[in-house]
């Protein structure tokens, strides 16, 4: 299993690499958002995304060693220090990432899901992994009631300035064709488009089940799959880096036992 | 009534969990993990206070996730990069190029004319009763952007422009125009410079 999670973040690394997002690509940024996170300010204050970001050495060699971690964890499950290495690294990347990018970002599965790594004994792991899990369905869920709370549930027109707002710059380039088509009946049709949010929301406030029972788990990753694939689909939001999320409600255990089955038949 | 309740509901769930199975379990973690069990309890208050409170300390993520209402507009203000040969349609670039290329710029436009993005008043507000001097100076060089940094936007933008357009001369523009919210949401056909710069 800390293969497959490991070998799903070096993919990510990969993914990052190839869209010039490791913090070596970056070109040594001259502006920083620590924003008004605390967190945000104390690393600042502790100069360290603005020396990964500024020289290019230190983040090359940044990028590396967690590169170099994440694989040393594909290879080496049982062992600890590349676990902490790769944690603590994905951290600072999103950390400097966001400085650089002058915003913050919730693209953040690739930062809970290898957590519960830390652990080593069997007991510690499980707790670490099902507070992981809890922590997934904790968010969605707020994202639900945040919907609902500030009022972009209830308005009927809301999703249809959405899209039109998120839209705005691709209308510039796509003048024509079926996608134009599609985006311009759905935004100039707000009573179609609002149901989109509400099975957004919908689908968010699904994952309360995740506190009450596992035994729906399949269901629940079909609808974080499906939320996501809606955002990438209307809003152009890709979620290559938010996929380690869908880890968590995987039947790990099935596979395994599977797997033990199969090892001893053969 | 409440036992039809309570077998539906073991019914429909199978293996479950209850508030007690849930108090349980964290009694088990006490025994089992006494660190993690003080750590789940400190993130739990830490994050239901920042809810409270509205802000957001990384690792206590608020998902707001266009929770709010957006209310209708005549039109939106976009940033577009202009070449020698157009506009650089920079929508073909993936989410995280995106992000660094543009997102920036506006963070830059925001600096440059507004001539602050809050920091300053933030770290005026937290920290000016407490820290003085060159402790309040060593807090500014971290946490704000100085006019040099400013100055230098544009010549750090260009490289990235250039590492992901494999664009590696000539003049680049970013502009800031329209976007109606009318069909068929045209752009203005005016125009407003950020900044040229030559790529070298």
């Amino acid at each position: 299993m800390a293969r497959a999670v490991f070998g799903w973040l070096f993919i990510i690394l990969v993914y990052f690499f190839f869209n010039h997002s490791l913090l070596s690509q970056l070109q040594q940024p001259s502006l920083i958002y620590p924003g008004s996170d605390n967190s945000f300010w104390l690393l600042h204050i502790l100069n360290i995304p603005q020396f990964l970001l500024q020289h290019h050495w230190a983040a090359l060699s940044f990028d590396i060693l967690l590169t170099c971690s994440c694989i040393i964890c594909v290879i080496i499950p049982q062992q600890r220090l590349f676990t902490w290495i790769t944690v603590i690294g994905v951290w600072l990347l999103y950390v400097a990432y966001c400085s650089a990018a002058g915003k913050h970002y919730a693209q953040i599965g690739y930062l809970l899901t290898p957590i519960p790594f830390i652990a080593l004994h069997n007991v510690k792991f499980d707790i670490g992994w099902n507070l992981v899990r809890y922590w997934i369905c904790f968010l969605y869920f707020s994202a639900g009631i945040y919907k609902m709370y500030y009022g972009g549930f209830g308005y009927s027109d809301n999703m249809s300035h959405i899209l039109w707002q998120e839209n705005a710059e691709w209308f510039v380039f796509n003048r024509e064709g079926m996608a134009n088509g599609a985006y311009q009946y759905l935004v100039a049709n707000p009573g179609i488009t609002q149901w989109f949010y509400r099975m957004a929301t919908f689908f968010d406030l699904l994952l309360l089940v995740g506190f009450f029972t596992k035994r729906y788990d399949n269901w629940l990753l079909a609808g974080l799959f499906i939320f996501h694939l809606g955002n990438f689909l209307l809003l152009h939001i890709s979620f290559v880096e938010q996929s380690l999320i869908f880890a968590a409600f995987l039947p790990w255990q099935k596979w395994a036992e599977q797997f033990q089955l199969n090892k001893t038949d053969d | 009534m409440k036992i039809y309740l309570f077998n539906l509901f073991n019914y429909l769930n199978g293996a479950y969990f209850t508030c007690k199975s849930h108090l349980l379990s964290l009694k088990k973690i006490y025994t089992q993990w006494q660190l993690a069990f003080w750590a789940v309890l400190l993130f739990i208050v830490a994050q239901v206070f920042f809810m409270a409170k509205g802000i957001e300390n990384v690792p206590f993520f608020l998902y707001h996730m266009y929770g709010q209402k957006h209310p209708p507009r005549d039109s939106i203000g976009i940033y577009l990069v202009k070449t020698t040969d157009g506009y650089f349609n920079h929508k073909k670039l993936s989410n995280r190029e995106q992000e660094i290329l543009m997102n920036s710029v506006s963070y830059y436009v925001n600096l440059r004319y507004a001539g602050h993005d809050g920091i300053n008043e933030s770290i005026k507000k937290r920290f000016e009763k407490i820290v003085s001097g060159t402790g309040y100076e060593y807090l500014q060089k971290h946490l704000a952007n100085d006019s040099v940094a400013i100055r230098n936007f544009p010549q750090w933008w260009s490289r990235y422009f250039s590492s992901v357009s494999n664009t590696h001369a000539g003049p680049v523009s970013v502009i800031k125009t329209y976007v109606y919210s009318k069909p068929p949401y045209h752009k203005s056909g005016t125009d407003s410079l950020i900044f040229t710069i030559n790529l070298e």
